[in-house]
């Protein structure tokens, strides 16, 4: 005989997704979701965008990676509060991982949660952590034919963040048509270039001021996703 | 490379569905997945050869790749896509809003009952 099942693979997953975007919403708590390939300049990045926002924002962070706290280290160093979850092998963060260390942060006392996924252009678009923004890093050093060729990120995202952009003049990389063949995946992507190298600083104040914007629409109840 | 992730689910979902039947043998297992859940067909068979304990070592697990399906946001046409960036058949737009291909889903059982 055959039955019909019909039920969702992920299903487990968005279920504890629905309950951490529930638990972030009652604490007024804004969520990104960080994600990109290995490489791409993501905890770099995050120490910046730290910097940046301490005095407006207190923030906390959740750090993805297979193996080791380096990147854990490199954020505590920031002086903000920091949780590693090491994947052993894992490809990417899923809601449960994020539903069991959350309860070590002062979700009350916070008003921003950084979530760095694991180092991945492909598996982690598809497992929703319960975050309000999915922010990918891609640097421009790994080529403009990134988005076609991992085209379902792109689609995910709702921010791009086109990194070491300090490189350009030293590379071949078409940022125009990197930025249109963006475009053409995801029309809705907001788009911003940085330059997260000490002396070379760059974009990092409208992305800052971004964020803050965002984080400051949802604690007035104006945004709300899932 | 979440195939093995999505497997365990897959296990655990079929299990929780014959718990009330008597099943001798399963035959079929059908998934349906949409164009955007990045799933490889090939991964995913290798996961399930890997991960299926009795009743389910051995069944046939079909796999159907389905298309985004798409609304243009210039012409209003829906149509449906293996490709990206999505191209509206009718206008030759890329901004649609998505209907539906993020789906990953068990979709049927086929199995002998004693």
């Amino acid at each position: 005989m055959k039955i019909d099942v019909k039920q969702d693979l992920l299903s487990l997953n968005n279920a504890v997704a629905a309950e951490n975007r529930a638990l972030f919403n009652s604490k007024n708590l804004f969520t990104i979701n960080i994600m990109g390939s290995p490489g791409a300049g993501k905890t770099t990045l995050l120490e910046r965008l730290i910097t940046q926002i301490c005095n407006d924002a207190v923030v906390a962070v959740i750090e993805g990676d297979l193996a080791t706290a380096r990147d854990a280290q490199r954020i505590a160093a920031c002086d903000v509060p920091v949780i590693q979850i090491n994947t052993d092998g894992g490809c990417h963060l899923d809601a449960e991982m994020i539903a069991k260390v959350v309860k070590g942060f002062d979700l009350a006392q916070t008003d921003l949660l950084l979530i760095e996924n694991v180092g991945n252009l492909v598996c982690p678009a598809a497992f929703d952590l319960g975050e309000d923004l999915r922010m990918l890093v891609l640097s421009i050093t790994e080529g403009e034919d990134k988005p076609g060729k991992y085209p379902t990120a792109f689609m995910a995202a709702d921010v791009v963040v086109l990194n070491k952009m300090d490189l350009k003049d030293y590379l071949d990389t078409d940022t125009e048509s990197l930025i249109a063949d963006i475009l053409a995946i995801n029309h809705n992507i907001k788009i911003f270039s940085t330059s997260c190298r000490v002396g070379k600083l760059e974009g990092m104040e409208d992305l800052a001021a971004y964020i803050v914007d965002a984080m400051r629409l949802k604690k007035q109840g104006k945004i709300k996703r899932g | 490379m979440h195939e093995a992730s999505l497997m365990e689910n897959l296990l655990s979902i079929a299990q929780e569905s014959l718990s009330g039947y008597n099943v001798i043998k399963i035959n079929c297992m059908s998934v349906k997945a949409g164009r955007l859940a990045n799933i490889l067909p090939d991964a995913l068979r290798f996961a399930f050869q890997s991960l299926a304990a009795e009743p389910f070592a051995g069944a046939r697990l079909e796999i159907e790749v389905l298309p985004i399906t798409a609304r243009c946001l210039d012409c209003g046409t829906e149509y449906q896509s293996m490709n990206i960036p999505l191209v509206c058949s009718h206008c030759g737009s890329n901004v649609a809003e998505i209907l539906s291909g993020s789906e990953v889903y068990l979709d049927s059982i086929d199995f002998d009952e004693k």
